[in-house]
């Protein structure tokens, strides 16, 4: 009995590519598909290919920078997952209007999408829909600067059910992000994915995060642009590449992979995936949230897949070995395994447990917005004992 | 440093200083914000990584809490059911009892009942359930009369109870851990049904056996009770008292059942172990018997003794007349007796007679061997010194004419000597005082000497003698055999014919075969038994031997029997006869001194030999002398030992030989002269006794002392080889 089902497909055509995918998935009694395509598709075609092949079944999904599948990070395909009902019950919301999302909606959409689950539950499972045994998953329109609020209060709203997610992106044309939801496409919203299963599970997050460093203030930011025009007072870029040794010609999105910043809240540290220059002032656009007064610290690399590996065993050795892996994997560490050649070594991974997703523009954590890391679910191919 | 260094200086310092500041102030204004409102992205996001730490740490709380929390539950759990199982176990078994089962605790309640319990006392109309205490329950019980009867049981511990609706039950209870009562109710009813009718059954079978049994008695017996009404009686006690069985049974009265029979009922009347007997008028007789018992009841027995008494009387009738018939029988064995004492008194008679015959027969038997040996002696005493003489004669010159007379005397002195032994030999062997001595012996030794004998004669016969020596050990008499085989000898030479004579040795496996061969006349077959008859000549003898009484034969025929060799002879007329003695075998001696050497003389002449003869015959004194002198011997000869003391110094004269004569003068005998003369002497010599008694005893003895015995009468040539033997 399949407890989930995996489609990829790497046709340009919309129409051909959904046809390949739902070759693939339609061969279970599924309670829900999840995907992640390319932003190069031709959206409103595969908008229509997705209504057609799947109908009334339930799907959601997001644009990419990137596929990750058992063949590697792939560039124009699609991936799709199928979650079959004798294991899962699901439920998806959308959130449209982002800037107005308040706590109250944040119950009413949590609450709503419990309901759901459970009259599924009993219906098709016949089994309690109990909070220990649901994680929710979020897909973001990345390109908002709303997504540490949205994120926050969702969270809390959701009585600290395990979450994660990430936000949807393109190929580094930062235009063209969309999430979907029944037979749409939208901007600027957010669909929110409670799953309830009888397997065991864990939600994690890693990065590699090794040494810091430097620390420079942020003496000027717009939060609501996600910009930094000053570090230490001077211009943010000249700084920046100052004490990385770089000019600011020569900074680029790998440049900024490679050399990274992180802020420390609590005892930990986060990154702050910078986005690009704008030479006009020489300032900083960030994939996150920035503020006039947080110090960033200069921080250094360690192995990027050697955390991702050690938290796969961890959980193998907890709940067994997975049934799949979904991940949330940040641009810039793609650009990273680019730049360094790990391609192998992340092919070995992922197909070692299972892991599909996407490579993001953000990842979310238990309601923490996060960058340049690799956050996911693993569910286990054992039932969870909870 | 320039005043335009210093001056940049100053500007760097200030844009730094300038920086400084502003760094300071956002830093300032950051903190004293404190996280600000959630609506500020930067806040949220610090807000969150709060929220999701405290999560984290109240999360791992409780979950810890959580799952202590389902390990007790769990065990709790575990041990619920296992006590629901125990519990449920519990009940089942006492549910399956048969019996009723109660638990009381300490204070007497009922804990746990099972139905059997319940429904017994349903069954009496009385309601029971858990709490009520037992005791006053009880009380009720017995208050309504349900138990009729409580016995206390073999221990305390079981009394049994008989209700009053008849049902056994035995209580078997026992006390608790916890102080209560554990109580079980057996119904026993069955059982106890069960022993009641098995026990009636064995009683009815014991009483049909022993009625059996006494129905089967040859008496009859009859069981009075104490107040004398007949309880149990017999067959044969009905029969013999006439009374029937009917009237038995119907139980009347002593006196009336008197009136009607002959047989005494009357009790105690007879006092054991006495009895009395009673005639019938039919003519039976009865022994009556009474036993009376502890219980004061009574046994009397009737058996029927008629018989016996008959038997009895015809016993006493044959006893009378038994003893008249012994009476008579003793007399005539009387009379026989008498007779066979008498005859008994003759035989003893003829018995001494007998003994007396014997006796007188034993007597002339010593007499006559003493004869035998008086003459043997002195018969050849005189021979033997006229052959003594002769002897010497025979290398003087003597006119020619004289030769063939002195032949002829010798010839007819040597005949003489063979009569007269032949006689005395055959005389002894009648006598049958001839025992033979066996020893072990090379035969070579006997053989050897005798081959040469006769080797001697050969010439004087013409006849060609071959000898074929042989070592064999043989065990039998040497002087024996030495005889029979001399008699073969001469009987070869006599009836040889001239021819040939073989003396040879055939070994066989358990026995020696010596053989005298001849080819002579030979003897027919019908005279072949007859040969061995005394007396008894056959035909064609030599006329050497003509002379010959014809004993030899039967001597040796005597000897082998003596012997216990068989004689055997085969004989062809006109080719010869061969005669053979059986010799058995000795075992090989030790003693490995060849005799043969003794014969290969060293010294083969007595010349300037010293001899001593010591003879009470001046005859045989003389004519030894003679013989000796001739020899080339010094002879000093006397008749007794002073006589010599006389001539010579005993003590240390020197001297090769003695030669002494067994019977002497004075009842002295030639061993006990020689015996003191070697005394005397610091150097023995040698002693050669000469006798003419050819006792075993002597040659025995002779044998023991190492005195070499020849036997009279003495050849010459024997005499000779002895001495030079001796002198060896």
């Amino acid at each position: 009995m399949a407890k989930t089902i995996t489609a990829t497909t790497v046709l340009t055509k919309p129409e051909l590519a959904v046809e390949q995918l739902y070759d693939q998935l339609a061969h279970g009694d599924l309670s829900l598909v999840i995907f992640f395509c390319s932003a190069k598709y031709d959206l409103n075609s595969l908008e229509q290919s997705l209504s057609k092949y799947f109908g009334s079944l339930e799907v959601v999904g997001c644009t990419t920078a990137g596929e990750i599948s058992s063949t590697g990070y792939g560039q124009q395909s699609i991936v799709a997952i199928g979650f079959c009902t004798e294991y899962f019950s699901t439920s998806v919301g959308l959130v449209a209007q982002l800037d107005q999302f308040d706590l109250v909606a944040a119950q009413d959409i949590v609450a709503g999408l419990t309901d759901n689950c459970r009259e599924q539950a009993m219906r098709e499972i016949n089994q309690p829909c109990s909070n220990q045994a649901s994680f929710m998953m979020t897909l973001l329109d990345g390109l908002s600067s709303q997504e540490e609020r949205f994120l926050s209060i969702l969270h809390s709203a959701a009585n600290e059910m395990p979450h994660f997610g990430g936000s949807a992106a393109d190929d580094i044309t930062l235009a063209k992000t969309h999430v979907y939801y029944q037979g749409h496409f939208y901007q600027q919203a957010a669909v929110v994915i409670l799953v309830n299963t009888r397997l065991a599970f864990d939600v994690f997050s890693i990065n590699h995060l090794e040494m810091p460093g430097e620390k420079m203030v942020v003496t000027h930011a717009q939060p609501q642009s996600r910009t930094v025009f000053e570090l230490n007072g001077e211009p943010a870029a000249l700084e920046y590449a100052k004490a990385h040794n770089l000019t600011v010609q020569e900074l680029n999105p790998s440049v900024f992979a490679l050399h990274p910043v992180a802020v420390k809240v609590g005892d930990r540290y986060f990154f702050r995936a910078i986005q690009r220059v704008n030479l006009v002032d020489n300032s900083l656009s960030f994939y996150c949230a920035v503020d006039t007064g947080i110090v960033l610290t200069v921080v250094s690399l360690g192995d990027i897949f050697d955390q991702l590996e050690t938290k796969m065993n961890d959980i193998v050795k907890r709940y067994g070995e997975p049934e799949l892996v979904l991940g949330c994997d940040c641009i810039l560490r793609k650009l990273e395994v680019e730049q360094k050649k790990l391609q192998p070594v992340a092919v070995q991974l992922f197909e070692r447990y299972n892991i599909l997703g996407f490579n993001t523009y953000g990842e979310h954590f238990q309601g923490i917005h996060l960058n340049q890391t690799f956050t996911g679910v693993f569910i286990a191919g054992a039932n969870g004992d909870k | 440093m320039t005043s335009e260094e210093q001056a940049q200086r100053i500007l760097q310092l200030e844009q730094k200083n300038a920086k400084l500041e502003k760094i300071n102030q956002v830093l300032i204004s950051r903190v004293e914000q404190g996280g600000g409102n959630q609506s500020d992205p930067y806040s949220a996001f610090e807000h969150s990584v709060q929220l999701a730490q405290q999560v984290r740490d109240k999360t791992k709380a409780l979950n810890e809490t959580l799952e202590a929390l389902e390990r007790s539950n769990l065990q709790l759990t575990n041990a619920n059911n296992q006590a629901n199982i125990f519990r449920q176990r519990f009940i089942d078994a006492i549910e399956s009892m048969s019996d009723a089962f109660v638990l009381l605790d300490s204070a007497g309640r009922i804990i746990l009942q099972n139905s059997n319990f319940t429904n017994f006392w349903n069954n009496s109309n009385l309601a029971v359930e858990q709490g009520i205490n037992f005791k006053d329950f009880k009380e009720l019980a017995k208050n309504r009369g349900i138990i009729s009867q409580a016995y206390p049981g073999v221990d305390q511990n079981s009394p049994t109870y008989q209700l009053s609706d008849g049902r056994w039950f035995q209580l078997n209870q026992r006390r608790t851990h916890e102080g209560g009562w554990v109580m079980l109710y057996s119904d026993i009813t069955a059982v106890k049904a069960a022993a009641t009718q098995r026990f009636e059954l064995a009683m009815t079978q014991k009483s049909r056996l022993l009625q059996n049994l006494i129905d089967n008695l040859a008496q009859g017996v009859v069981l009075l009770s104490s107040n004398h009404q007949i309880e149990v009686w017999n067959r044969q006690f009905s029969q013999m008292s006439q009374l029937s069985q009917e009237l038995l049974q119907s139980g009347p009265a002593l006196a009336k059942l008197q009136s009607l029979t002959q047989l005494d009922l009357t009790p105690n009347n007879i006092k054991a172990p006495s009895f009395k007997l009673q005639v019938l008028s039919t003519g039976t007789v009865l022994e009556v018997r009474e036993h009376t018992l502890i219980n004061g009841q009574l046994i009397k027995t009737f058996t029927d003794v008629t018989e016996r008494r008959n038997s009895a009387l015809a016993l006493q009738q044959a006893h009378d007349e038994l003893e008249k018939r012994v009476e008579q029988r003793t007399g005539q064995l009387q009379l026989v007796n008498n007779k066979l004492l008498n005859e008994i008194d003759e035989r003893r008679l003829a018995q001494a007679d007998l003994v007396n015959a014997k006796r007188e027969a034993e007597l002339a038997n010593r007499s006559k061997s003493k004869f035998l040996a008086a003459v043997s002696h002195d018969l050849l005493q005189p021979l033997n010194a006229a052959q003594l003489f002769l002897g010497s004669m025979a290398d003087i010159e003597v006119k020619p004419e004289l030769g063939p007379l002195l032949a002829g005397v010798s010839n007819s002195l040597i005949d003489l000597e063979n009569l007269i032994v032949g006689l005395v030999d055959i005389s002894k062997l009648d006598a049958g005082i001839v025992i033979a001595d066996p020893q072990s012996f090379s035969l070579s030794l006997l053989l050897d000497n005798m081959a040469l004998e006769y080797q001697q004669l050969s010439p004087k016969y013409n006849i060609d003698f071959k000898y074929v020596s042989s070592n064999v050990v043989v065990n039998t008499d040497s002087a024996l055999l030495a005889r029979i085989l001399r008699n073969l000898l001469s009987n070869a030479f006599r009836y040889g014919c001239q021819g040939k004579v073989l003396l040879g040795v055939r070994r066989k496996a358990s026995c020696l075969t010596i053989e005298v061969w001849d080819n002579g006349l030979g003897i027919a077959d019908d005279q072949l038994a007859d040969i061995f008859v005394e007396f008894k000549r056959l035909e064609g003898a030599n006329k050497a031997f003509s002379n010959g009484l014809g004993l030899g034969l039967a001597i040796v025929d005597k000897l082998s029997k003596v012997l216990n060799h068989p004689i055997k002879v085969r004989s062809t007329v006109g080719k010869g006869s061969v005669f053979s003695i059986d010799v058995p075998l000795g075992l090989p001696m030790i003693n490995t001194t060849d005799n043969r050497q003794a014969i290969a003389m060293t010294l083969d002449s007595l010349h300037k030999t010293k001899v001593w003869l010591v003879d009470n015959d001046q005859q045989i004194c003389d004519a030894m002398a003679i013989l000796l002198t001739k020899w080339g011997c010094e002879v000093i000869t006397a008749l007794t030992e002073q006589g010599l003391a006389e001539q010579v110094d005993i003590k240390a004269a020197a001297v090769d030989l003695l030669i002494v004569d067994y019977h002497l003068d004075h009842q002295i005998t030639g061993f006990s002269l020689a015996s003191s003369i070697n005394q005397q002497r610091l150097i023995t010599v040698p002693v050669l006794m000469i006798t003419a008694n050819y006792s075993q005893q002597l040659q025995a003895q002779m044998k023991e002392n190492n005195i070499v015995l020849l036997n009279k009468p003495i050849k010459p040539m024997k005499l000779k080889t002895t001495m030079l033997h001796l002198l060896n």
